[in-house]
């Protein structure tokens, strides 16, 4: 599926209707170059999940917890990681295979680990600035 | 002697105590949600309870995986913490090992602990007993938990073993894989008990003092977790590219998001939509219906009606449908286009198609729904049914439970 997203309101809209689609054990995969909002559109399915804590990007940390929304939210960017042994010594297993929902930036970089059935949105530049267009697919 | 063993590496932590009149104390944690945290205050509690000082301790025995990942991880760095700290040596021991421990055998058997590892693979080896030896025929390994039933009973056929014993949380999630491969041959498959199936540091102790005896206890330092993870090479053969569904990767229309406001129409639907249904279908669900599953429904010997929600364009964006016969019906699918949530469309459809079938004398309805599919219990929820079962593992490819619902409109 190809949606055009006008602007950050879309991006919020979209985001808070994906999130109550979510169901535990979810992995979410975001794939796109540096700008393509892939936070911004984590925000909002972090708010669409009830999370009250501020979200920041997870690049230095690799994962952060959320825990105060309805389900847990573990939101990854693996922008850094150049091992997936790194990966794997995070837990990252036990995360994608856990009780909630991780939100993957860069997912692209470590195919392998990505559970199957996966849901995979690629963000690519618009023809406005503001513009986004989400292509939105399923991990075999 | 006295050995102090943990296993954390199943769903239930436990903590033993193995002395040198061979005497065995254990306790284990029966909190799945927290077990890992009650290691310490178990192990403070077996001292307490067995009068046995912590100074008497000679060994720590610990089960350094393979299994839960977080679990070695707090059992290892205990067992190392503790180990240090008395000045005393550790004693490794593989959860599939200590399986060995597990009962008394007789005779010669194929002892096959199968520790679930997702993903239709089991941490699993195969080891062959008979008196004091042991022997590992099957190397332990991440397997593909097909490849290593029929591993095991290849390997029973052709030594002439009658028995295999299988071992460990595996049995449970696969165990059609046993029964069927038990099925075709003539080697006795048993499941071990469930009071013996799963993980125990008691295990941990008994075959700890064993290795302990033929040398096989350590500094801290050396003792490392044994994760049974595929090597990297495998690993990176596997994949180089997000595995996105082919269909997903062919030229689309692009969409925006529906005006919020946006009056949307329902209607029963015709065969004429099915094109449009399975496209939706696909559009909502990783492992969506065919065209032919719709055409089943609508063609086939039970009664069929299915509702359609279409958009301000004519578009189909929700559809419901049951099959029915005399008074009792089956829901078969509910699918509201992923853009379109949240609006209430389920709600409208469910009241439309409920209303049909119930005037036609349907008063008894039933459906499936995943476990983890909150949104759509809900829904069913506020529709009259209530949750009356549960089919374990019932979606084979991930695992997941069915729960069973019912709407009763028989009057009692």
């Amino acid at each position: 599926m190809l949606i055009k997203i006008n602007s950050e309101e879309d991006t919020t809209r979209y985001g808070l209707s994906l999130a109550s689609q979510l169901s535990p054990g979810e992995v979410v995969c975001l794939v796109g170059d540096l700008g393509t909002g892939k936070t911004a559109l984590t925000k909002a399915i972090a708010e669409g999940l009830g999370v009250t804590e501020h979200i920041v990007s997870p690049t230095f940390n690799i994962v952060k917890e959320y825990h105060s929304g309805r389900m847990p939210l573990y939101h990854f960017d693996v922008y850094r990681v150049s091992d997936p042994d790194e990966l794997f010594e995070i837990g990252a297993e036990e995360y994608f295979y856990g009780e909630g929902v991780c939100i993957v930036e860069w997912a692209d970089l470590i195919p392998d680990m990505i559970p199957s059935g996966s849901r995979v949105i690629e963000i690519s530049y618009g023809e406005a600035p503001q513009e986004r267009i989400y292509d939105i697919g399923w991990t075999e | 002697m006295k050995i102090l063993a943990f296993d954390t590496t199943g769903e239930n932590a436990s903590v033993a105590i193995y002395d040198e009149e061979k005497n065995l104390y254990k306790l284990s944690s029966d909190d799945a949600m927290n077990h890992l945290k009650g290691l310490l205050p178990m192990t403070q509690q077996l001292l307490k309870d067995t009068g046995i000082s912590r100074d008497e301790l000679t060994h720590i025995a610990v089960s350094v995986g393979p299994g839960s990942f977080t679990g070695i991880r707090i059992g290892v760095a205990t067992a190392k913490t503790i180990a240090q700290a008395l000045g005393i040596p550790v004693i490794p021991v593989t959860s599939l090992a200590s399986f060995l421990s597990a009962e008394e055998r007789e005779g010669e058997s194929l002892v096959c602990p199968m520790i679930d590892a997702r993903r239709e693979q089991v941490f699993a080896a195969g080891f062959l007993t008979g008196g004091e030896l042991v022997n590992e025929v099957i190397q332990a390994d991440a397997h593909k938990v097909a490849d290593f039933v029929a591993k095991s009973v290849a390997y029973a056929e052709e030594n002439s073993i009658d028995k295999i014993v299988f071992y460990g949380n595996g049995c449970d999630s696969y165990k059609s894989t046993i029964d069927k491969a038990a099925a075709g041959t003539k080697v006795e498959c048993i499941i071990a008990d469930e009071s013996l199936r799963y993980q125990d540091a008691a295990y941990v102790a008994t075959l700890g003092a064993k290795l302990a005896e033929a040398g096989g206890a350590c500094n801290y330092n050396s003792v490392k977790p044994v994760y049974l993870r595929k090597a990297e090479a495998e690993r990176k053969l596997a994949a180089n590219q997000l595995g996105i569904k082919k269909k997903d990767r062919e030229p689309q229309v692009m969409v925006e998001l529906p005006p919020v406001d946006e009056v949307i129409q329902y209607r029963v639907a015709t065969a004429d939509d099915i094109a449009a249904f399975a496209k939706l279908d696909a559009a909502c669900f990783a492992r969506p219906w065919s065209e032919k599953s719709f055409e089943g429904d609508m063609t086939g010997p039970r009664g069929c009606v299915y509702v359609a929600a279409e958009n301000s364009k004519g578009e189909v964006i929700g559809f419901a449908g049951i099959t029915y016969i005399l008074d009792e019906g089956e829901v078969n699918r509910v699918a509201v286009n992923p853009l379109y949530r949240g609006r209430g469309i389920g709600d409208k459809m469910m009241d439309m198609l409920l209303a049909d079938v119930e005037s036609k004398g349907v008063v008894e309805i039933t459906l499936e729904v995943r476990e983890a599919n909150r949104s759509a219990i809900a829904l069913y929820k506020n529709h009259g049914f209530k949750v009356e079962g549960k089919r374990n593992n019932y979606y084979a490819e991930t695992g997941e439970n069915a729960l069973i619902m019912w709407k009763h409109g028989r009057a009692e």
